[in-house]
């Protein structure tokens, strides 16, 4: 989303969804790590902010094998 | 790397939609010995280039191959050079409180499944979500959070989906929701149980309505969804390589499939190195992010990049694609339109 590229931590602060908010924060903080050469935090293009570097049994959003 | 394991295809439940096809498994009931399962625990730490090795118990019910099993082949990964996650795939019923101590003290990610919350709803699965539910209450308890649910969405539970999502807000856990696939055993039941594309859809966006405004629980659908819309991943990146090994030491090239003779590629051999499975891992971890032809996202759905499974799919059923787009574009697009929105109102 184009959008995302422009935006700041401070204009994201003003996002009046809680859950929006925290993954633009979260995205932005990423990208800032990638920018500066950090990618301890990233396996494989995976965040370990989110726990589930596996998704599901398929591995994709939608998989709906249990 | 990656590597999912079926150490067994033997199960305590009979999931009507399950993956794993009875008729094409006949005959491989023997599980994945103590010895094989070391050499490809040990194969996968010699392939693993920066420490890092993701295993995936799946099966069948991986827990029908007993506490020891899993103890010592968790002790026998702490003698590798390598740092494993272990992700299993259970039921939770048989998970006892010895079983819940082992994974906690190894930190090991539980997906489960929950496709109701009273059991004569749960008709799909067997009736055994109180089971679950006390389970899940358990892992609660110990103060265990690495827990993902899955809630298979049928035309039978789907509008106990709000109930399911209630029910979860409270825990710590992560859950995720998504429509019934067709393959294995419930290939044809599945088709017949697909819930309407509109009854999901309405029923979906209340949730994700609900959930914008929470934030409780985490959804991986949602979250998935908007990391996508967020990111500027290019096409060609791709997904890191994963190969799968069932209870046989039989490598599959689609763990979807794996167990179905059609897509099995090579059998493992402990004297041989995984660099010779290089071509057999699944071709969803080189997926390429390509745009969709059907819907503004990149690759939320797959149906339409991921060739292989695509393929599969429309080898069962020509139509199922297209019927599953028309389930999930509507809950995409509300997506798409509320993040939208919101990233509008902060730059302006």
């Amino acid at each position: 989303m184009e959008l995302a590229k422009e935006i700041t931590v401070e204009q994201a602060q003003g996002i009046s969804s809680p859950a929006i908010r925290s993954l633009v924060v979260e995205h932005i903080s990423q990208k800032e790590k990638i920018r500066n050469g950090d990618s301890s935090h990233i396996i494989y293009g995976y965040s370990k902010f989110t726990h589930s570097k596996t998704s599901c049994t398929c591995t994709c959003v939608v998989g709906g094998l249990g | 790397m990656d590597c999912a394991i079926k150490p067994t295809y033997r199960c305590n439940l009979k999931c009507l939609y399950c993956c794993i096809h009875e008729t094409t498994h006949a005959g491989s009931q023997s599980d994945l010995s103590m010895d094989k399962a070391m050499q490809i625990v040990q194969a996968v730490a010699e392939k693993s280039q920066n420490g890092n090795a993701q295993i995936r118990w799946h099966g069948g019910e991986p827990l029908c191959m007993g506490f020891e099993y899993f103890e010592k082949l968790f002790e026998f990964q702490k003698h590798l050079p390598v740092r494993f996650d272990n992700v299993v795939f259970t039921n939770l019923t048989l998970l006892d409180d010895r079983f819940l101590d082992l994974f906690q003290k190894n930190r090991v990610i539980i997906f489960t499944s929950l496709d109701a919350i009273e059991s004569d709803i749960d008709s799909q699965r067997g009736g055994h979500c109180e089971r679950v539910l006390e389970r899940l209450d358990a892992l609660e308890s110990a103060g265990y959070t690495d827990v993902t649910v899955k809630t298979t969405v049928t035309s039978v539970n789907v509008n106990e989906l709000e109930k399911i999502y209630r029910y979860l807000r409270e825990k710590p856990f992560e859950w995720n929701f998504a429509p019934v696939l067709s393959a294995g055993k419930g290939r044809d039941h599945c088709l017949t149980v697909l819930p309407d594309a509109q009854v999901y859809s309405d029923m979906a966006i209340k949730i994700f309505n609900e959930w914008v405004a929470s934030n409780k629980p985490r959804v991986y659908l949602f979250r998935k969804v908007i990391e996508e819309l967020l990111s500027s991943r290019k096409p060609d990146e791709v997904e890191r390589p994963m190969f799968n090994v069932d209870a046989q030491g039989e490598i599959y090239k689609c763990l979807q499939f794996q167990g179905d003779s059609d897509y099995r590629v090579a059998s493992f051999r402990g004297s041989t190195s995984i660099d010779d499975f290089a071509d057999y891992t699944c071709e969803w971890s080189s997926f390429k992010f390509e745009p969709c032809n059907s819907c503004d996202f990149t690759w939320i759905c797959k149906f339409n990049h991921c060739s292989f499974l695509g393929d599969c799919m429309q080898r069962i059923d020509r139509d199922f694609t297209r019927r599953y787009c028309d389930i999930m574009k509507p809950l995409f697009h509300r997506i798409q339109t509320v993040v939208h929105n919101e990233l509008s109102s902060v730059i302006r």
